[in-house]
């Protein structure tokens, strides 16, 4: 009969063996994101210049004043999109940037002013979204931190679907 | 009939994790979020237990619907629901607004969910108790 501690410590060990070879299996499929197959989320940026960030109380004022001149973009999945987004924003994720891209250079100009948003304070998705709008010429791009859980639990408008 | 109730409450706690285990199995990347939101563990480190944490679920879960190894694995359920409850009480102390994770769904890391997680603790440790094995 083995301890039960052993036993423990045997369960531990199978299941990290299954997760670290299922998460290498993963990886290899999906190689060109990124060459660490731990790397499931990006460290944070040390530093984010206070002029590449807005405010919720700010972006609020956006959305009920400029809205259609203002846009917002969502750098979550697809599917995380579908599932509930800021009423009137447009799907960009990041890891499907290229082809969600067109759609949303129909609408954009080359000054509108642009909020990228996606959930959680740690959330890198809005910031590659940003530089890479950046880079593509769009100068007033502004992260909403944490922009999806702010909206939604302040209880303003949010829609579901594919659409904005 | 503690033999019936045994078995119930092994079926109910472990596929819970089961349950669990495999939402979040299915999406990594999501369950790295949730946990990163909670602000405890350093970067490093929120990828490798987003990984391995909802295999340990999965298994132990697993391994209790068939009634393997029952003490050790509602041992390291309660475990793992110290460690959970200690997580969520912390985020609320601290004001975070954030989804637990828990279910890998809409969840808000809330009291209600420290509730549900004592409930299930005391059933792992009723299991721990009434186990021979």
């Amino acid at each position: 009969m083995l301890p039960t501690i052993v036993r423990i410590l045997m369960v531990i060990v199978a299941s990290a063996s299954c997760a670290l070879v299922t998460n290498a299996l993963r990886w290899d499929k999906n190689s060109q994101n990124t060459d660490n197959s731990l790397a499931l989320i990006t460290p944070p940026k040390p530093e984010i210049p206070p002029e590449n960030l807005i405010s919720f109380d700010q972006a609020r004022e956006l959305w009920e004043t400029q809205l259609g001149l203002a846009f917002f973009i969502d750098a979550r999945t697809a599917k995380q999109y579908a599932e509930g987004h800021i009423a009137s924003a447009y799907s960009l994720p990041a890891s499907d940037f290229n082809n969600h891209l067109p759609a949303v250079q129909q609408v954009l100009a080359n000054d509108s002013p642009i909020v990228v948003y996606c959930d959680g304070e740690q959330c890198d998705l809005s910031h590659q979204v940003a530089d890479r709008l950046k880079a593509l010429g769009y100068q007033n791009v502004r992260i909403l931190i944490n922009g999806w859980t702010l909206w939604k639990s302040a209880g303003f408008e949010i829609n579901t679907g594919d659409e904005p | 009939m503690t033999g019936i109730v045994r078995f119930l409450i092994a079926i109910y706690l472990g596929g819970y994790f089961v349950y669990a285990g495999a939402v979040k199995i299915f999406d990594p990347p999501l369950f790295a979020k949730d946990i990163a939101n909670f602000q405890l563990l350093p970067h490093q480190m929120v990828n490798l237990v987003a990984i391995i944490l909802p295999w340990v679920e999965w298994v132990a879960g697993a391994m209790l619907m068939t009634g393997l190894w029952v003490r050790a694995n509602a041992t390291l359920i309660g475990l793992m629901l110290v460690v959970f409850i200690i997580a969520v009480i912390s985020a609320i102390a601290r004001g975070l607004n954030i989804e637990c994770g828990c279910t890998g769904g809409d969840q808000p890391a809330n009291w209600y969910k420290v509730g549900e997680n004592t409930i299930m603790l005391a059933m792992a440790a009723w299991l721990m108790y009434k186990s021979k094995n």
